[in-house]
């Protein structure tokens, strides 16, 4: 399994199922948990669908429902449910879509914290912990001709 | 890779009794690998979200973790992987403590059901408060380490 022998075929194979993984992955699903604005375009499709919206919101507030804008391209959706927040916080909700509307039966929501916004600070430590990390590897495993060289004539 | 940093430390306090630096070398890989696959078959390779996933399953990650450890020289190809392997596995064990309002991330038995779990213990945006800890753990880690050298007798423990 890990030998030499038929080295290309293993790789091959190991690549393609990974292809076929991804593609397999992508398509069962397309139609878990889909993008809001898909949603909106077809509302009688996506009828009885969970939704979980990890970032929206809330522009308007009504007596017994709310409106959030959300997505990239952003949409609005009208959602059912007292409102977590005020206008302009920024939440995250989970529900249940229905057609007619059409509009979100909110299940689970809660305000996003004024911290969600350092994500970059989180992101960018991680891409220099990633760095770090790859500059360990290659200090073990690059392939380093001079020291070779260093090494021989020594 | 919003906590790299949370999961390089679970890796370096798994992997510091690890004699050899190569070895942990693959494991702080390992421990990275999950997300270096996701964001970049997603922005690099713009990739749907769902064709990422499996670089978060765990049997998705014995695919990857294998055809990566073919790159290795022959007789280190068994010992990446399972360095690789075990350092994936830890990344999505920290990973499946998340919260996403009980839709679920982690696709636990892909390819054979796309049926996702979460334990919901912290929010995404809460990373930021592992930053510290992470560091502490680091850093005692290390020390342990270069103590448990000293009073075992061994001198000069590779660092990572």
């Amino acid at each position: 399994m890990f030998s030499n022998k038929r080295y290309l075929w293993k790789l091959g194979a190991a690549l393609a199922l990974i292809a076929v993984m991804g593609v397999s992955a992508a398509r069962r699903g397309d139609s878990i948990n889909p993008m809001l604005w898909r949603c909106i375009a077809e509302p009688a499709r996506w009828n009885d669908t969970r939704l979980w919206i990890p970032l929206a919101r809330i522009v308007s507030l009504q007596e017994a429902s709310y409106e959030i804008a959300a997505g990239d391209p952003e949409v609005r959706l009208r959602v059912e449910g007292r409102a977590p927040g005020a206008a302009g916080d920024w939440i995250t909700l989970a529900g249940t879509f229905r057609a007619e509307g059409p509009r979100l039966d909110a299940e689970r929501s809660r305000v996003l914290p004024p911290r969600f916004r350092l994500r970059w600070l989180t992101e960018a430590v991680s891409v220099a912990v990633l760095l770090a990390v790859l500059v360990n590897f290659a200090r073990h495993f690059l392939f380093r001709p001079k020291l070779l060289q260093f090494e021989k004539g020594d | 890779m919003a906590d790299l940093l949370v999961h390089f430390a679970s890796g370096f306090a798994a992997g510091r009794p690890l004699r050899d630096g190569r070895l942990r070398a693959i494991l702080y890989l390992g421990v990275c690998l999950p997300d270096l696959l996701y964001k970049g078959l997603l922005y690099l390779g713009g990739a749907s979200n769902w064709l990422c996933e499996p670089t978060h399953s765990p049997l998705g990650l014995v695919l990857y973790c294998y055809a990566a450890s073919l790159l290795f020289e022959e007789e280190w190809r068994k010992r990446a992987f399972a360095a690789l392997l075990g350092g994936s596995w830890l990344h999505v064990l920290f990973d499946l403590g998340k919260n996403y309002l009980g839709s679920g991330v982690i696709l636990w038995a892909f390819p054979f059901s796309m049926d996702r779990i979460e334990l919901g213990w912290y929010g995404n945006e809460d990373s930021i408060y592992f930053m510290l800890p992470a560091l502490g753990v680091i850093l005692l880690t290390e020390i342990a380490g270069r103590m448990f050298a000293r009073i075992s007798g061994r001198r000069g423990s590779p660092s990572p």
